[in-house]
């Protein structure tokens, strides 16, 4: 080639000489092309095609030239987007590194995002009322430090002497504020419907937003009914009146003047969309009739334990006071948070600290796969190196990267943890205030962070390992090929310990859920469906009335075909609480025992398969006018009545209920086996069931207990009808008994479901991790194996070789894991149900799970050492 | 093959070591030198040329082709021929250290 230089004035702009040698480079390819017998439209093409991406050169060739140019915004945006470009490509050459990389990190913070939403709605996020830390709820407590509702009199006792509260209020308790039928649509609806006492809406700091609440003379015994309701029921009920002068609904059979709408939102106790001024009927005045909860507001600079020693000492001078007559002996004063979420701590607590875990085992797996790449990358990163590439621009290209798999699994993760919280609320048992959780401002601020901490931790970590060979490597000779072999040996223990940990847990929350399953609840749930219908004191004033169209509905149902038996009871097991109360002996007096009160009719205990155990069922004689009758449990039968047959004996005054039937006494004709009532967790208490026709006044509200052979599709359509016409204003809602039972047991299947799920997220994040390491190890050493093989070694042997060297570091983490969730079960204890937290099943099962999986993930890649062909993989050095 | 990264700058002086030239001829040069094995993707010799002439190792000037084209020339300068040299004995230091490795005792 020959020259003439410097006729041309040099470009007056770097962006110009740039545009102009690059323009220069193409047209001489072109030019070439041309000479070769090229089209000239097809040479300028294909010269571009072979120059690469000419827009990002020019840019980064403009960089480089303009570097000496003072460090401008521009400049910066500029450098960040050709190192994100850089990054992207590098990216794009190893897709199954991004893809796996991504989705593992979007796992870790998915998981983290969802529960994390969770929990901050639950416990952190305040409740949605004014002042709602100054909340608490009241409870009674009895010997022996069980909790019960409150009886009518004691609160007030407690209103009277305390000086601890801003203001307090009675109202149903939150569980039992049963639904009731409110007439006054088109048709007959079941709501929620709260009695409260006049300061419930004072207390809660929440006034209704349209007309007024309660005042004095209208919680008075006698009053004419008033309700506040809700304002979904104020628009989807009354039609949004701007005035609500002569707007009424039906409510317990009676019409009350709509007084109030409560603001949008506002449903509390409960779900609540009546408030029902509870005075109206007077107070039962008895000291042992739990029919309440209570709401009150502490007053200004007084703590719960104060509050809580105050009542303690009132609640003291009453048991002193009254003797007998009352079973309180202290106050139990809760904040209303714990109170909503109860229980519901620990599982959350737990769940947040297993995502943590299978975010933290989603780090170390990319830390190792970077490790594994940025190994692979070690020889050409230490000729850059050498050949003067600075070591801060090495690190700033491999923390781009790491960043951009950190904001992409970000984004992903978020995406996910939104799909995962839709799921997860799906599932959540009822009561925890979750419903409007969602991955808010909250959890980006979470995750963010979690995010930075993430990137830095997988993203910095190999980036020092790798450069840290530097010149020194090559000079030793033995390049950066050796850099993070420890270190990739503590991950990969790591990793291992993580997931035993995980799948420790979930194999003891696994146990307690098959040991659960396999509780005997006393009856038979399967085949049978329920219907809840509501008989309207309106249409049905007298008790006599009520009793008629129930026998005509459980006679009508059970000529239905395929049904086998059909009876009615006033709480289904494990749909809520009960009716409960002390009782009288005869011959002993009162017993200051407990027992719960079911009312029955029709073959309720044949359509339930309870087992009669001795006398007989309620039958024909049990008629209203005949001797009063009882059937017992067997708890009941055997504390009341220890050593003898509780046949025959006499009791009464069941639940208080004197003062509606007189005092007479029932006669034990029956003892019926035990049903866990309070779900398949809580053992069974003491019972008693009497008849509907003899004690008709807590009837009205009934869900029947149908055994079907066959579909129940197909018959509740029948029943509907056949209650239609009876009488098509009563509500009737259907439900198989199963879900009752699922019901209960939904916040343990919950927690098992989920941290199943991160259990098994967890094995196989080990697993890949594993899979990764020997893959890698096997390839870097592909001409020892050769070697080996060469010298004799039987392919198997190498194979062998392989997989115990892998195994040897995944026993390492197993024995730590193993380690670590002894001690981390301890978390976990109070959730399990007749497992013992250290049970071995679990513990050996967690580790056997993982050592398949890790001796599965290491025989894969081992195979690939035990095909090496010696002569291959020596010249191919 | 893809060319080791960082081996490029090496390349260049070497190439530009025997005479003056424009990106294109570099780029050609390589190809054919290395019997069309090394095969350097056009377009990332030209930021590699600019960070040469940046550190001080190349100098650059426009001139003409002897089709007339015109095009941007580069030349070593003494700093650039003094650590060609330095990297020509890096490399050679480099790739004997590989063969220690590879070829080495272990096995």
């Amino acid at each position: 080639m020959s020259e003439s230089h410097g006729r041309r004035p040099a470009p007056v702009s770097t962006d110009e000489d740039v545009d102009r040698e690059l323009r220069a480079h193409l047209a001489l390819h072109a030019e070439r092309l041309i000479a070769e017998g090229v089209s000239p439209a097809e040479a300028r093409r294909k010269a571009r095609e072979a120059f690469g991406n000419l827009s990002a050169i020019s840019t980064q060739c403009r960089h480089i030239s303009a570097s000496n140019s003072p460090w401008t915004l521009s400049t910066m945006i500029d450098s960040i987007v050709s190192d994100v470009r850089f990054a992207l490509r590098t990216l794009r050459r190893s897709p199954v590194f991004a893809i796996s990389a991504i989705a593992t990190l979007a796992i870790g913070i998915g998981a983290n995002s969802a529960i994390y939403s969770v929990v901050h709605t639950a416990l952190i996020r305040p409740l949605p009322y004014p002042e709602a830390d100054r909340l608490v709820s009241l409870w009674e407590r009895n010997e022996g430090g069980s909790e019960s509702a409150i009886a009518a009199p004691n609160f007030f006792d407690w209103q009277a002497e305390s000086s601890s509260f801003a203001s307090m209020a009675m109202m149903s308790t939150f569980f039992f504020g049963g639904r009731t039928s409110v007439l006054g649509g088109e048709q007959p609806v079941r709501l929620y419907v709260a009695g409260v006492t006049e300061d419930f809406f004072r207390t809660m700091g929440v006034m209704p937003s349209r007309g007024r609440a309660f005042d004095t003379a209208e919680t008075q015994e006698g009053a004419a009914p008033t309700i506040v309701v809700s304002e979904r029921i104020w628009r989807n009920l009354l039609g949004a009146p701007e005035d609500l002068t002569g707007h009424t609904l039906r409510v317990y059979g009676v019409e009350a003047t709509v007084i109030g709408v409560m603001p949008s939102g506002f449903n509390f106790p409960g779900d609540s969309d009546v408030w029902w001024p509870i005075g109206l009927s007077g107070f039962n005045t008895s000291r042992t009739s739990h029919n309440w909860a209570a709401i009150a507001r502490l007053a200004p600079d007084v703590s719960v334990a104060t509050a809580q020693q105050e009542l303690d000492t009132i609640g003291a001078a009453l048991k002193v006071a009254h003797g007998e007559e009352i079973d309180a002996v202290g106050v139990v004063v809760r904040s209303l948070r714990d109170e909503l979420v109860g229980g519901a701590r620990t599982p959350m607590i737990l769940l947040l600290a297993a995502a943590g875990l299978v975010l933290l085992l989603a780090c170390t797996n990319l830390a190792s796969t970077l490790l594994a790449r940025g190994t692979a990358r070690a020889d050409e990163i230490a000729v850059r190196g050498a050949l003067g590439a600075a070591r801060g621009r090495l690190i700033r290209q491999l923390f781009t990267e790491s960043l951009l798999i950190g904001g992409t699994g970000a984004v992903c993760g978020l995406i996910l943890g939104h799909l995962g919280l839709t799921a997860l609320l799906q599932f959540a048992p009822g009561g925890v205030p979750v419903e409007t959780a969602s991955v808010g401002g909250g959890v980006v601020g979470f995750v963010a962070p979690l995010t930075l901490l993430a990137t830095l931790l997988f993203g910095l970590v190999p980036a020092f390992g790798i450069t840290r060979g530097g010149t020194d490597a090559l000079r030793s000779g033995r390049g950066a090929i050796g850099v993070g072999g420890q270190l990739w040996n503590v991950l990969v223990v790591a990793e291992v310990a993580l997931a035993i940990l995980l799948l420790t847990g979930a194999g003891l929350m696994i146990r307690s859920f098959w040991q659960v399953m396999q509780v005997h609840t006393g009856y038979e749930a399967e085949n049978v469906l329920t219907a809840e219908v509501a008989i309207p004191s309106a249409l049905y004033a007298e008790d006599g009335d009520a009793a008629r169209i129930l026998e005509a509905m459980a006679s009508d149902i059970a000529a239905l075909p395929g049904v086998e038996a059909t009876g009615f009871v006033n709480h289904l097991p494990m749909a809520g609480l009960s009716i409960n109360g002390a009782f009288n002996v005869e011959g002993s007096g009162l017993s200051n025992a407990y027992a719960s009160y079911r009312v029955t009719g029709g073959n309720y205990f044949e359509a339930m398969r309870i087992p009669l155990l001795e006398g007989r069922l309620f039958d024909a004689r049990d008629i209203q006018g005949a001797e009063p009758v009882v059937i017992v449990n067997a708890s009941f039968a055997a504390a009341v009545f220890p050593g003898e047959s509780a046949v025959g004996k006499r009791i009464g005054n069941l639940a208080n209920d004197n003062w509606i039937y007189g005092d007479e006494w029932m006669r034990i004709i029956g003892v019926v086996g035990d049903v866990r009532h309070g779900g398949p967790e809580r053992p069974a208490h003491r019972e008693t069931y009497v008849h509907y026709l003899q004690r008709p006044y807590r009837a009205r509200g009934p869900s029947f207990a149908i055994r079907i052979a066959g579909d129940p599709a197909a018959v509740t359509p029948l029943i509907r009808e056949r209650v239609a016409r009876l009488d098509d204003q009563i509500p009737i809602e259907f439900k198989a008994l199963e879900e009752h039972v699922q019901a209960a047991a939904a916040p343990r299947t919950f927690t098992l479901l989920v941290l199943g799920v991160f259990a098994a997220v967890a094995l196989s994040l080990a697993a890949v991790g594993i899979y990764g390491v020997v893959s890698y190890a096997v390839a870097r050493r592909h001409r020892e194996m050769g070697i080996r093989m060469a010298l004799g070694a039987a392919p198997r042997s190498v194979q062998r070789m392989v997989i115990g060297e892998s195994l040897r570091r995944v026993g390492i983490g197993v024995a730590l894991g193993v380690g670590a969730a002894v001690a981390a079960t301890r978390l976990l204890d109070s959730m399990l149900f007749e497992v013992d937290r250290l049970d071995p099943v679990a513990f050996v099962a967690g580790a056997v799970a993982l050592l398949g999986a890790a001796t599965l993930a290491s025989w894969l890649p081992a195979r690939r050492s035990a095909r090496v062909d010696p002569a291959v993989a020596i010249r191919n050095d | 093959m893809d060319l080791l990264k960082g081996t490029l700058d090496v390349l260049i002086l070497r190439t530009l070591s025997d005479s003056p030239s424009h990106g294109y001829a570099v780029a050609r040069a390589i190809r054919e030198q290395s019997a069309e094995t090394l095969i350097v993707e056009e377009g990332a010799l030209y930021p590699a040329l600019r960070r040469l002439e940046k550190r001080g190792l190349l100098k650059a000037s426009w001139g003409r082709t002897d089709t007339g084209r015109e095009a941007k020339f580069y030349a070593l300068t003494a700093p650039g021929k003094k650590q060609l040299k330095q990297a020509m004995s890096d490399w050679d230091r480099y790739v004997e250290a590989m063969g220690l490795v590879l070829r080495g005792p272990q096995a």
